[in-house]
């Protein structure tokens, strides 16, 4: 028999004796907020040619989207994408994965994926095998927990029961497991919103353990995620990761552009790959948000090698398919 | 070897002829199946899917003439994919619903939240733990971890607080704000009287899982107390395929009354599950095979009627047609 951990479930059993009220969440204004619709831009670029998306948000959803995985699938077909990763906090998406690539848009490649939030028992080993013996076997990554992180609850000061990865500066048991499952199924590791000391102790602990693909989970987009220094990311490449960014905090004004712009110079695009984070409705929808990012990286001096290798070569790698040729 | 190879694509042809062939019966026309396992699910370590999906359900449906389903899961929750059927199939009432397994983190309010609140609101039916079950895994002499729900003739607080999560969304699913649905799993008869109590009184609708299968094992005594506590029993469309059982199920019925129960289909099984060998049969068949059965034991059309139809639209909050 398989199931060898119940420690998450047993955890959160517990907390949830101790959470009668409502949660109140810093994601909860989105939900509610009358945002007005995205507009689908409809751009067009070489890069959008062979790209593929890695952190692709959908509907439905308990956030608010405004394109369903089919529509979305549909638009990133249209324009170039090769493949896709659905990715929910709460649930799985292999399901959905299924569906789209039988039902849906032909000629791209939609894949699935796990998020070790509270919805599906935090750090869950029986959800990660659920994953991938979901119908196709088409889940292909495990993100560390998001959302739930305990980081992420301290940071917010939120009052909620939260998922930890790490006590005493050693992982958790279920932690353990977890990474002995991605290796088992090689499927590739995602570290979600956890500290940067956390995120490089998992980097660690899964090369050691035989895990061949690791991201580091959009570490240049905010404290309230995992906020990360250029020494520690170098760490982290040294330790075999590739790092995200998200299209957001490049073609969104701010600090956050900078922020990427020189952890990019310093560290080396080929350690690097962008994905959307699209979904949210009012912001730029996939393919617009991958262009508008682009168009950012070019203004500072990437070429469009550069460009192949951060939006088609890392992904295809991290997803464990061939490179392709680029024109 | 040839003539094996020749049964062999006879057999199978056969059971895609009967998963497609049209099936009608009065009894379908409005009925809502509220157990029906479909891909994309995964069951269990290395074991296979479903017999069909979701959308190739939501097509024999139609064909047959029944106004919903609602998606069975032992490991995940299906408001997702739910939404998705509705989106395509306007004319369904289709609903999803939610195992309490170890893959969702057991008795874990967290999942009821979520799932309460995915776009459509359409997940509104919580099993309470059915394959990680201590009944469960006990009766089949399994050696490995399991959710206990009851200790001492009393539910744990865990059960408790999950029972708790689903009074907590019940009316308030997100946009259609629909009546959630404890069924209690495949726990110990003693513990599912327990179940149905606590839901029973904090306001929710409950129906009692298969009690007649092994899984559970409630005898008529047991299966009165829950009636008198308001819950519907629900009985599964494997008892048409051996006389002993056709016998102990017309005869529980009727005693019990066909205002208290429900006909469930509990098919998408057969392929290489478990106890389920043999040609795959569709939901729809199998419900058709269960009315007809029920009407050579007596049942009237309007007993078929409550037991297809309107029960299980009374227990999923709907508008009995």
């Amino acid at each position: 028999m398989r199931i060898t951990t119940v420690v998450a479930a047993i955890v959160l059993g517990a907390a949830g004796t101790t959470f009668a009220q409502a949660p109140h969440t810093h994601w909860e204004p989105y939900k509610n907020s009358a945002t007005p619709p995205s507009v689908d831009q409809k751009l067009m670029d070489p890069v959008l040619d062979g790209a593929i998306d890695l952190h692709a948000h959908y509907g439905p959803d308990s956030y608010p989207r405004q394109w369903d995985a089919f529509e979305i699938a549909a638009i990133a077909k249209e324009r170039g994408l090769r493949a896709i990763v659905f990715k929910n906090h709460w649930s799985e998406t292999a399901s959905l994965a299924y569906l789209v690539r039988k039902y849906g848009a032909q000629g791209i490649d939609v894949y699935g994926a796990v998020t070790l939030d509270t919805p599906i028992g935090g750090v869950n080993p029986q959800a990660v095998r659920y994953m991938v013996d979901v119908t196709g076997g088409y889940g292909r990554i495990v993100w560390m927990p998001t959302h739930d992180s305990e980081h992420e609850v301290a940071y917010n000061k939120e009052q909620r029961p939260s998922v930890a990865v790490a006590r005493g500066g050693k992982l958790l048991p279920e932690v353990l497991e977890v990474l002995d499952l991605i290796a088992e199924h090689d499927l590739t590791l995602a570290t979600g919103h956890v500290t940067p000391e956390e995120t490089l102790m998992i980097l660690d602990e899964a090369r050691k353990r035989g895990v061949k693909r690791s991201i580091v989970t959009h570490p240049l987009l905010d404290p309230q995620f995992t906020f990360m220094t250029v020494p520690q990311l170098k760490q982290a490449v040294a330790l075999g990761a590739v790092i995200e960014i998200t299209a957001g905090s490049l073609f969104r004004e701010g600090p956050g552009r900078q922020r990427v712009v020189d952890a990019i110079r310093a560290i080396g695009p080929e350690n690097f790959f962008v994905a959307s984070d699209s979904g949210l409705v009012g912001t730029p929808n996939h393919t617009d948000a991958l262009v508008l990012a682009a168009r950012v990286l070019r203004d500072n001096g990437w070429d469009e090698h550069a460009l192949d290798v951060m939006f088609k070569d890392n992904p295809a790698r991290l997803l464990k398919l061939p490179l392709l040729k680029h024109n | 070897m040839r003539t094996v190879f020749s049964i062999l694509v006879v057999v199978l042809s056969l059971t895609a002829a009967a998963q497609n062939a049209p099936v009608t019966d009065p009894a379908l026309k409005g009925a809502i199946d509220i157990h029906s396992h479909l891909d994309p699910d995964g069951f269990g370590p290395g074991r296979n899917g479903r017999n069909m999906d979701v959308l190739d359900m939501a097509k024999l449906a139609k064909d047959a003439g029944m106004r919903g389903f609602v998606i069975k899961m032992h490991y995940d929750q299906s408001a997702d994919d739910a939404y998705i059927v509705r989106k395509l199939h306007p004319d369904l009432e289709v609903f999803g619903g939610i195992g309490t397994n170890f893959a969702t983190g057991g008795l874990n309010p967290a999942a009821i939240r979520q799932m309460a609140d995915v776009k459509g609101g359409w997940g509104r039916v919580v099993w309470m733990p059915t394959w990680d079950a201590k009944h469960y895994v006990e009766h089949n002499g399994n050696d490995r971890p399991f959710i206990t729900v009851a200790k001492n003739g009393e539910l744990v607080p865990e059960a408790k607080a999950l029972i708790a999560a689903v009074a907590e969304v019940n009316h308030k699913t997100r946009v259609s704000g629909g009546q959630m649905v404890l069924a209690t799993g495949h726990n110990a008869p003693e513990e599912v009287l327990l179940m149905v109590k606590y839901a029973r009184g904090l306001g929710l609708p409950v129906v009692v899982t298969h009690p007649l299968l092994e899984s559970v094992g409630m005898n008529m005594e047991q299966m009165k107390q829950a009636v008198a506590m308001g819950a519907y029993l629900e009985f599964v469309t494997a008892f048409t395929r051996q006389e002993a059982t056709i016998k102990e199920y017309s005869e529980a019925i009727r005693e019990i009354g066909p205002e208290h129960c429900i006909v469930s289909s509990d098919k998408g099984q057969g392929r290489g599950e478990e106890g389920h060998d043999g040609p795959s049969v569709s939901h729809v068949q199998g419900l058709a095979e269960a009315a007809q059965i029920l009407r050579k034991n007596g049942f009237t059309e309007a007993e078929l009627d409550l037991m297809f139809k309107d029960n299980p639209a009374k227990l999923l909050g709907l508008a009995v047609l």
